[in-house]
């Protein structure tokens, strides 16, 4: 009897100490946990609206967004390799661009490429920086220069609301091998088409520029060595297609492919095309941006 | 009437029955019941120094000859009290005479005896200046274990405990035969420790321990005994991570935990220690004659302890992770940063305070973010790894006892140790993902894309990893050591003598199974053998000067081989040994009065110890330059030294006054000769690392207390008041790195303007216990209830460290001071714990 109470007692005990931090399950049921999934279209524009009620969309200054607007974009561009920093450049489907600066990393996780969103921009500020029309909150540069910069995320997270579609993003090629319904096709343009494209109009697109190659390519040259960036955190290179330092291809090094050598031959370079002060920046999103020309 | 004792025993274990009172006289029971549930051998929490990975660390001293050593393990333990602020590598612990710290570290873990109380009682405690049979004591004391079944009462004994503390609730059952006639005696105890999110005295955090002790030993004649003891306790549980001040004043609370999070609703922490370290001695005892006794014990351990942490890809997950912070947004310090957006201050002020869901890791969003990344055929970004440091002990301690005459006696004794330590991370749970590549993406920038240096195994070149997979690194450490000693102990006249010593030599290596890509020809395999002589003696005179007064005088020298465990630069990576490893020297000395009269009971002691040559070692996550940095310090000298007051005043037969108090110095002397390494690079750089001044931290320097004992008919009253003082947080070395200092933290006259040391919150702190013995079917009942902190004094800092990452971003202020914003651990407020146990 003793002893069978014993055992029983251990075994009570041993029932007790099943393992407590179990197995976890997959916790979402397909409801995305970011962004404000209360935010309603009551006043749906396009960028091209936008723009139209805050005429200052692309001064140096920023101008805080007050009426019940809000858009409905895809991402085309995000963090995945560390060369676009703390933003997403988006598009809604007439092609038109904005950069939003979100203080955050790892945005490409839950907002990749043609992921599409509603932005709710009341609250926000849009401004220029260098010309290029940007939604963030107010930042003021040592210079005495204000323009819309990286916003918290807990605001962030106020502002937008995860759609469940996405917009397929493809290549000239891709759209013709296999076309997609409302698919945004990657515009391909030629150096000299590039370097004359209206910037205004078509910054912070997704484009592609065809048939180049960089300046000071020598198989062993990088995209974006720490020693090409002296003091600075970013490497700028040229085209030899295109005569003068107008139209540059702006790489971070703490880019994923800053240290990978740049092709000697003829490539296609896919990514975002920001404007800066009058200037075509390319900010390549990935080392996928990077093809060889046929 | 057994079947009786044995239902009530049950009744207890499932009901927790209060039984009626009967006041039982024997005051002298009661006191002696109670006092064994307060004195140094029984556990608390927080002497437990339950984490391998953590800086806490636990010295149990408990001289029953010296008031203070005796009372203090348990009475200051709620400010975690290190005793004379030593690491617990100088405290060695012995068992049935063979040493049992873990060789890799010096340490022994004490959270491994947890739960099973009544097996660990019967303890030879040593101070450092203590003759002993079994050891040449260490400069933090050395305690023997007798853990044979024959030392256990008889019996059975069940224990119910009920607080709110780590754990909520604790049940033991233990039960002794004592020596039959036949020569055998058993001894076994099972215990299980308790406690879920909703009830653990920390959000988030929960306790899950079952414990077991069996011992059997058998006599032949009066001259032999075998005896085989093993034990174990499985534990689970999940951790509390420190904090900033800023965290702790948004969450109004100052046990906030950022380590656990919703996940569906449900909390889950990403934190979970896991322990299990199945041990069991052989020992043979062998009475040669009246004069002479062998004792012989073979120990084996197999040690098996992980810990999980949610690691990343790009930016890091955890709720104070500082740009969450309000003051990432505000240049609170009036640093001039330039912070200035006030209303995003306080827009994440109220983030903070809205719900405690803000505070807390969001797991839905990791999960999310990783089943968008599947889609794409990406690898997850977020996961869970689990951290193991298991390993295989097995030693051999034996030891002659000679009583050579009268009044005087040798022991002689061989210890032989041989550690394998499996060092090894795996994935544990990915949250999701469906891809995970084992490479060191810190690196992807700094080379061409395919460049093999990003591998953490060129062996397994971009291995897919799943769950359960080892990753990132994977190595054994093995440590083997023989050590020979002798104790002479004889009285003259007024003075008691002895004289220990001991010569010994330890050998280690390093055995790697992963060939890291940035240390491609030193890593995988065996590293080179390092050797060390090393020895010591202590030597010292009590001196009994009559009517109650006694001196006492030791000193001492040891040169201590360096722990495995700070041998290699960065053995995560590679072979490599710390340049100009040396023995570790110790010079020790004490002085100490006692006086022992029929009212008071006095002891007072002053200490003085000195160690060079000291090796350290510490890893941890340097923001700063996205990489996981290995440091390690050489060429350290320390000082200790301090006083200690013990008095015990007996002013009636039933009623003492406690007076106990120390202030100890424990600093650095000298700065450190510092070689680091990025895990992001493997290039060892050295440095001057700025210690001098620098204190040992987590245990209050200075403490003080005044305790009042009354006993009156079988009932038990104590309140103690406690004051600590004077307790330091961690330093981050690389914080004082000469090459890394900022330029104008370089005065003009070469020297360096470095930040003080950070120190924490002393205060005081009143505890108390009531207790009482009943007699339920002629067997005592005791019953006591032990509060702490009654006067909830939440602003005591019980340890805590300097962040690690500098306040500069490409020599620019950073948004937010990490210089000012420490993380600290502080004390619980007031907390309870009531004890029942029933003998039978």
């Amino acid at each position: 009897m003793k002893l069978k109470t014993i055992f029983s007692a251990l075994l009570a005990a041993l029932t007790f100490t099943a393992c407590m931090d179990g197995d976890w399950e997959d916790p979402n049921n397909g409801i995305p946990p970011y962004g404000n999934n209360s935010i309603e279209v009551t006043n749906a524009v396009t960028i091209a609206q936008l723009k139209q009620m805050y005429p200052k969309y692309a001064d140096t200054d920023t101008t805080r967004m007050t009426q019940d607007a809000q858009l409905k974009v895809f991402v085309t561009g995000n963090d995945i390799q560390g060369n676009l920093y703390n933003s997403i450049a988006v598009q809604d489907e007439n092609g038109d661009a904005l950069i939003i600066c979100i203080n955050k990393g790892s945005l490409y996780g839950y907002l990749p490429v043609g992921q599409d969103l509603i932005i709710d921009t009341k609250g926000l500020y849009i401004g220029g920086y260098g010309g290029q029309p940007q939604i963030g909150v107010p930042y003021t540069n040592k210079g005495g220069s204000t323009f819309p910069s990286r916003m918290d995320e807990k605001k962030w997270e106020q502002h937008f609301r995860l759609l469940p579609t996405k917009t397929p993003v493809q290549t000239k090629a891709e759209n013709e091998a296999d076309p997609l319904p409302n698919a945004y096709v990657i515009p391909e343009y030629s150096a000299t088409e590039m370097d004359r494209l209206d910037r205004l109009a078509n910054c912070g697109k997704l484009m592609t520029i065809k048939d180049v190659t960089i300046k000071g390519a020598d198989g062993t040259k990088t995209w974006a060595s720490k020693a090409d960036a002296g003091d600075y955190t970013s490497v700028q290179l040229y085209f030899n297609e295109i005569k003068g330092s107008n139209t540059m291809v702006y790489t971070s090094t703490y880019a994923d492919f800053a240290n990978t050598p740049i092709p000697t031959e003829k490539m296609n370079l896919t990514g975002i095309w920001k404007v800066y002060n009058g200037k075509w920046e390319l900010v390549l999103r990935s080392e996928d941006d990077i093809k060889t020309a046929n | 009437m057994k079947k009786q004792q044995m239902l009530l025993a049950s009744a207890m274990l499932f009901c927790a029955a209060w039984a009626k009172a009967q006041t039982t006289t024997d005051e002298k029971e009661t006191a002696t019941a109670l006092k064994q549930d307060n004195a140094a051998y029984v556990f608390t929490e927080s002497q437990l120094g339950e984490d391998d990975d953590m800086t806490q660390d636990v010295i149990m001293v408990g001289s029953n000859t010296n008031v203070y050593t005796s009372n203090v393990g348990y009475l200051w333990s709620p400010a975690r009290f290190k005793y004379r602020a030593y690491d617990s590598r100088y405290n060695d612990i012995y068992m049935n005479g063979v040493k049992v710290n873990n060789a890799e570290n010096g340490r022994f873990n004490y959270s491994t005896i947890g739960g099973m109380n009544d097996a660990m009682r019967n303890i030879d405690a040593s101070s450092p200046f203590e003759s002993n049979n079994f050891s040449m004591a260490g400069i933090g004391g050395s305690n023997n274990y007798n853990l044979r079944a024959s030392s256990f009462g008889t019996g059975h004994k069940v224990t119910l405990s009920g607080l709110n503390r780590n754990y909520t609730a604790r049940v033991m059952y233990g039960y002794g035969t004592g020596l039959t006639r036949k020569g055998w005696a058993f001894y076994g105890t099972v215990g299980y420790r308790w406690a879920n999110m909703a009830t653990s005295n920390v959000e988030g955090n929960f306790y899950n321990s079952l414990s077991y002790f069996l011992s059997a030993q058998k006599k032949w004649g009066e001259r032999h005994s075998l005896n085989l003891a093993t034990w174990g306790n499985p534990t689970e549980r999940a951790q509390q991570g420190a904090s900033t001040d800023e965290a702790y004043w948004l969450a109004n609370n100052r046990l906030y935990n950022p380590y656990w999070g919703y996940q569906g609703g449900k909390k889950r922490n990403s934190r979970v220690v896991e322990n299990y370290e199945p041990s069991a001695l052989l020992t043979w005892d062998f009475n040669i004659n009246d004069k002479m006794k062998l004792t012989t014990t073979a120990f084996a351990k197999y040690a098996m302890y992980s810990s999980t942490r949610l690691n990343y890809r790009g930016q890091n997950p955890a709720p104070d992770y500082w740009k969450n912070f309000p003051s990432y947004n505000y240049d609170v310090w009036g640093a001039g940063n330039g912070a200035n957006d006030l209303d995003a201050f306080w827009s994440s002020v109220d983030y903070w305070r809205a719900s405690k869901r803000n505070r807390q890791i969001n797991w839905d969003k990791l999960y999310y973010t990783n089943q968008q990344l599947n889609a794409t055929g990406q690898d997850g970004v977020y996961w869970v790894e689990k951290k193991h440091n298991d390993h295989l002990a097995t030693n051999l301690g034996s030891t002659f006892e000679w009583n050579t005459s009268n009044d005087s006696k040798l022991a002689i004794g061989l210890q032989l140790g041989s550690n394998k330590g499996m060092h090894y991370l795996t994935m544990d749970d990915m949250l999701g993902a469906q891809n995970y590549t084992d490479i060191n993406t810190y690196l992807v920038g700094d080379y061409p894309s395919g460049d093999p240096r990003i591998q953490y195994d060129l062996r397994n070149p971009n291995r897919k990893i799943k769950e359960g997979d080892r990753m990132r690194y994977d190595y054994d450490l093995f440590n083997q050591y023989t050590n020979l000693w002798a104790a002479f102990t004889k009285d003259k006249g007024i003075s008691h003598n002895y004289i220990t010593g001991k010569i010994g030599g330890t050998q280690m290596w390093r055995k790697g199974y992963m060939q890291n890509g940035l240390c491609a020809d030193y890593s995988y395999g065996k590293s080179g053998v390092a050797r060390f002589l090393d020895g010591g003696f202590k030597m010292g005179t009590n001196l009994n000067l009559g009517r109650g007064n006694a001196i006492a005088l030791g000193l001492g020298y040891e040169a201590r081989a360096p722990q495995t465990y700070v041998a290699f630069v960065s053995p995560e990576m590679n072979n490599n040994y710390v340049d100009n490893l040396k023995n570790e020297k110790i010079f020790s000395a004490e002085l100490g009065y006692a006086l022992n009269i029929k009212w008071l009971q006095l002891n007072l002691n002053g200490y003085f110890t000195h160690t060079h040559d000291v090796t350290e070692w510490q890893q941890f996550y340097n923001d700063d330059v996205n990489s996981f940095t290995y440091n390690s310090l050489t060429g350290i000298a320390k000082d200790y030294y301090g006083v200690e007051l013990g008095a015990k005043f007996k002013v009636t037969s039933n009623f003492d006054i406690n007076l106990m108090g120390t202030w100890a110095e424990a600093k650095y002397i000298n700065n450190a000769n510092a070689v680091y390494t990025l895990s992001t690079n493997g290039v060892a750089t050295k440095d001057i690392c700025l210690t001098e001044g620098m204190r040992e931290s987590g245990t209050p320097l200075a403490a003080a207390s005044l305790g009042f004992n009354y006993r009156i008919r079988g009932w038990y009253f104590t309140v103690n008041g406690n004051y600590y003082d004077r307790i330091y947080l961690s330093y981050a070395p690389n914080m004082r790195y000469v090459g890394l200092l900022p330029t104008d933290a370089v005065n003009n006259d070469g020297t360096y303007n470095v930040r003080d040391q950070f120190k924490g919150n002393g205060g005081f702190m009143l505890d108390a216990s009531i207790g009482h013995t009943f007699r339920i079917a002629g067997h005592p009942l005791n019953v006591n209830l032990m509060l702490t902190n009654i006067t909830n004094n939440r602003s005591i800092t019980t340890g805590g460290y300097e962040q690690s990452r500098s306040d500069y971003s490409n020599g620019s202020l950073r948004s937010y001071s990490f210089s000012n914003n420490p993380k600290k651990y502080y004390a619980q407020g007031f907390n309870f714990m009531l004890n029942v146990d029933y003998r039978f």
